[in-house]
């Protein structure tokens, strides 16, 4: 089943619902695609987001980001939003709110190695988003996903179809594609 | 290791007493609610003093929100007596907090720090050590808390994937900051988490019924106590 395409805004009940295991959600984001495509090659290259894990800054309304600039509140109410955003997408975002974000890059070994997080400062709920290129224990090499890490909701991940291991994670599952 | 043990959500004097006799060094009073949990466990003012008046040995840290009264919340830890304290959804208190906790005597306890197996293990105290004077006594790091078996999978899984958190991991970082370590305690694997993690300055348990997340640990208590002697190698 497809849900339709949401809007800002209404997707709320998605990082409520705690109960949302391996496929419980439909796509984001009719641009979530095309940003999955960028952060995947960049993925590809070993280091997500280009040279030092900083990413390459964007606007959010390039085609390459898929559509309008999100919002804190997108990632907070459709947590879906972030896939396909870059770190320094996702800090940017915070930054133009008002809060800290730092960029860290991990200094781990093997290809998830390049995952990359964004550490949040100040904000009532969202404490750090994480971008993994994939190639571990849960997707294929390329394959990436997301994790929002919440003082209110705990954990949520936004992770493609071929991920695994969803069903042994405490937390909030949602796919976003 | 690591021969700290410390127990939270302790919310009467029995308790309190039970678990000191069973080897606890520190007991957190709740002062106030934990949105973390659903169970009635917070303890008015007067019965935070009665527990710590009751303790022997054992420290007490006062579990309190220091986010919309901060001032308040250092005058009810110093009413019952408490020398340490244990910001209530792991916030870092602002500076004149941080402060005027220094002048009070009161140093305090970052909890509710969360080391996820895909995390890497320079990301889990950045938060804090990017801060001055922050008047820490310890850090205490929830270890997996996703997966309800932490301790199995970061035992018998972790190893096949060298870009996960390790125990060789938990362990270095442990050496250059002082780390209490929560994980999914029980009475059969308890003295092996601690064998396996050197490092650390000790355990913590964290009391609840209920939460209202699930990646969060913790023991009831009358599987506490089954934990704690195991921990004393009557278990």
């Amino acid at each position: 089943m497809t849900p339709p395409p949401r809007k800002p805004g209404d997707g709320g009940d998605d990082a409520d619902s705690s109960s949302q295991k391996d496929g419980a959600n439909g796509p984001g984001p009719a641009s979530v695609k095309a940003g999955h495509a960028i952060v995947t090659g960049r993925a590809e290259d070993g280091r997500p987001g280009g040279p030092g894990g900083q990413g390459t800054p964007n606007s959010g309304n390039s085609p390459d980001s898929g559509g309008s600039a999100p919002t804190i509140d997108d990632f907070v109410n459709s947590p879906q939003s972030v896939a396909g955003r870059s770190a320094e997408e996702i800090a940017q975002v915070f930054r133009d709110a008002g809060y800290d974000a730092t960029v860290e890059q991990s200094t781990k070994k093997g290809t998830s190695g390049n995952a990359v997080q964004v550490r949040i400062d100040r904000h009532p709920e969202v404490t750090n988003v994480q971008v993994h290129p994939g190639g571990g224990r849960h997707t294929p090499a390329g394959s990436p996903y997301w994790k929002i890490s919440t003082s209110t909701k705990g954990k949520i991940w936004v992770v493609p179809a071929d991920f695994k291991g969803a069903d042994q994670l405490n937390g909030t599952i949602i796919r976003y594609e | 290791m690591n021969k700290l043990i410390k127990v939270d959500r302790v919310c009467s004097v029995d308790e309190a007493k039970a678990v000191e006799e069973l080897g606890a060094g520190l007991i957190g009073v709740p002062l106030d609610p934990d949105p973390r949990f659903a169970d009635r466990r917070t303890v008015a003012m007067e019965l935070a003093a009665e527990i710590g008046a009751s303790l022997r040995t054992a420290g007490l840290v006062a579990m309190v929100d220091l986010r919309e009264d901060p001032f308040d919340g250092i005058r009810r830890a110093r009413a019952i007596g408490a020398r340490l304290v244990q910001p209530l959804g792991g916030a870092i208190p602002e500076p004149q907090v941080r402060a005027a906790l220094r002048e009070a005597g009161i140093s305090i306890v970052y909890a509710g720090i969360e080391a996820a197996h895909d995390d890497d293990p320079a990301w889990i105290l950045s938060r804090y050590t990017t801060v001055d004077d922050l008047q820490a006594a310890f850090f205490q790091v929830d270890v997996l808390p996703e997966y309800r078996n932490a301790w199995q999978v970061l035992r018998d899984e972790s190893p096949a994937y060298d870009d996960e958190l390790q125990i060789d991991d938990l362990n270095q970082l442990a050496r250059g900051h002082d780390l209490v370590a929560v994980l999914d305690y029980t009475p059969q694997n308890v003295a092996q988490i601690v064998a396996a993690l050197p490092a650390f300055r000790g355990v913590a348990l964290t009391l609840a019924d209920h939460a209202t997340r699930t990646d969060v640990h913790f023991t009831g208590y009358a599987e506490a106590l089954e934990v704690l002697r195991a921990l004393r190698g009557g278990g």
